[in-house]
């Protein structure tokens, strides 16, 4: 088909039919993919795992990315820590829904962002809400790196967990949907372990290191902990562009600059 | 900038709130479901009533007249939180979009501005009786105060995924959409009721336009209605998957608004349409 006609169809199916329409879908799958900043890599910045231990795990951290924005584009998210733990646990205990924990809880990802947007203020990184981010292109090509809080917009909007109130999609999902919704080129957790284990490596000394995985073999694994948001796997299922995440271990020096370079130093989560 | 110090720190020197989920990763199933409780109602007397974008308004003033008159009508009786569909202009935007090669949360974003122009349409309508559009962060924040200062308030039906939309099991098209944020505000605010207001009388067995002999369904699960896997259905199909998980809304309906007097007998719990139970 033409893609002349394949724009008739797709316009015609849009006309005619349901948006949950199946032939709709197919359409819209064949669709081209445009990726509007491919040279950029996201990194998430780990709230409890770094920016809740201060200047020892922050300031080397903050050094390597202002290294490493020399030779690439980066959008620095942040996560929560242990003050959206206690927000979470205090609403939860009040009856409270998830709607209103994941507005408290996006509060606290905005002050790691501020923290780290003061720290990184002297390389002329600037911090980015989601409302600003038809700026991005103009900060990448100036500065090369923003800073932005990584929860989603969701709101009182949060799809609801199947136990239990804590917001499903939080700071994992956001910025791993930004890097998608972006066509970046990396997505990289950037936490205070090596990556995805058998059990939860700080409570259990017999987890081993998993340096591989696919999402369908770690969803039928089922542990019981997991290095990232369970909800992640399923959008990455689905996703177009960012088909693999790593996670790493930024406590150790340079290991952020060599995964940004494409090398394996953690664990690699592909889609299939 | 060299932390001299960080030889001397623990390890593990999280400056950590003492809380239920302190020190874990939120992931761990046993340590979330520790704090289980049931979600408390915010506003138990709001009721939520979504407008079909192409059912309703694309058809104007036939149709739209008599449902805002309705809606006045029901101003005394009701606190009303009125969202809005995008409808048609949403088609066409998607499908430039689409065309441009743009990914599903850009498509997202703009689909929801078309819901919010609806919602000026509407908010205009009803202005006399105090009625105001609403953006999205005061239906998150401020919408109690606003509803006691008026009876109802406007807002657009999209929830504000945005860039942030998931991308869907197949294709492109954004699978959160008006419909599906009106159920999820429904569910966060412990909403009384809440009514889809459609043009047909609720969900057949086939699509009512395509000629056959369709059915009426007057009551189902939506466990049981996605089960049916039916080509059409009245409302979108993410609906019926967010009921699974909701804490609140344990029912809502479908009704036809072209019929006079539907919404104001849905919004006194009364039967007129399709009633689809969370389970």
């Amino acid at each position: 088909m033409t893609i002349g006609a394949d724009r008739a169809t797709l316009e015609s199916l849009l006309m005619t039919r349901s948006l949950d329409d199946h032939e709709l879908a197919a359409a819209s799958d064949a669709a081209p993919d445009y990726p509007i900043l491919p040279d950029a890599s996201v990194l998430k910045i780990g709230g409890q795992s770094l920016m809740d231990r201060g200047r020892s795990a922050v300031y080397p951290v903050v050094e390597e990315l202002a290294r490493v924005k020399r030779e690439h584009k980066l959008l620095i998210g942040t996560g929560g820590g242990t003050r959206a733990r206690h927000v979470y646990s205090v609403a939860a205990e009040l009856g409270l829904p998830t709607g209103v924990l994941t507005g408290v809880g996006a509060a606290v990802a905005g002050q790691n962002a501020q923290m780290l947007g003061y720290l990184m203020a002297r390389y002329g990184v600037p911090v980015v809400g989601h409302e600003a981010f038809s700026a991005l292109p103009l900060h990448l090509a100036e500065s090369h790196a923003v800073i932005f809080p990584g929860m989603p917009p969701y709101d009182m909007w949060q799809r609801v967990p199947s136990e239990g109130v804590i917001p499903p999609y939080r700071t994992d999902a956001g910025c791993y949907l930004v890097a998608e919704v972006y066509g970046c080129r990396n997505m990289i957790f950037v936490k205070d372990e090596d990556g995805l284990y058998t059990a939860n490596p700080k409570t259990d000394p017999g987890a081993t290191l998993i340096p591989e995985i696919t999402v369908d073999e770690l969803i039928s694994l089922d542990l019981p902990d997991v290095v990232v948001e369970r909800p992640l796997l399923e959008l990455m299922r689905h996703a177009r562009h960012v088909r693999s995440v790593q996670v790493i271990n930024g406590l150790k020096p340079g290991l952020i600059t060599r995964a940004l370079a494409g090398e394996h130093v953690g664990t690699i989560i592909s889609a299939a | 900038m060299t932390d001299t110090r960080s030889e001397s720190v623990p390890l593990f020197a999280v400056k950590d709130v003492p809380s239920a989920l302190m020190r874990q990763t939120l992931l761990d199933r046993d340590l979330v479901r520790a704090i289980d409780r049931p979600v408390i109602r915010l506003l138990p007397w709001l009721n939520i009533v979504a407008l079909g974008g192409r059912s309703i308004i694309d058809q104007g003033r036939d149709a739209l007249g008599p449902v805002v008159a309705e809606l006045r009508g029901a101003l005394a009786d009701h606190r009303l939180l009125i969202l809005t569909g995008p409808g048609v202009r949403a088609r066409h935007i998607l499908g430039v979009g689409l065309d441009l090669g743009l990914p599903t949360g850009v498509l997202a974003a703009l689909a929801a501005t078309e819901a919010e122009q609806n919602g000026h349409l509407v908010a205009a309508l009803l202005a006399e009786q105090g009625v105001s559009y609403l953006p999205h962060t005061a239906v998150a924040h401020q919408l109690a105060v606003h509803l006691a200062a008026s009876r109802a308030v406007v807002s657009n039906g999209y929830p504000p995924y945005g860039l942030y939309e998931f991308p869907p099991e197949l294709g492109k098209i954004p699978p959160h959409r008006s419909d599906s944020g009106a159920f999820l505000l429904a569910d966060a605010y412990g909403a009384n009721s809440t009514t889809y207001v459609k043009d047909v009388d609720g969900v057949f067995t086939s699509d009512p336009a395509g000629g056959g002999n369709p059915e009426l369904i007057r009551e189902i699960t939506a466990a049981d209605l996605l089960a049916k896997d039916l080509p059409t259905l009245p409302i979108d199909a993410t609906v019926l998957k967010l009921m699974a998980n909701a804490k609140n809304v344990k029912q809502i309906q479908i009704v036809n608004g072209r019929t006079p007097g539907n919404i104001t007998k849905a919004l006194r719990g009364e039967h007129v349409g399709t009633v689809i139970h969370a389970g």
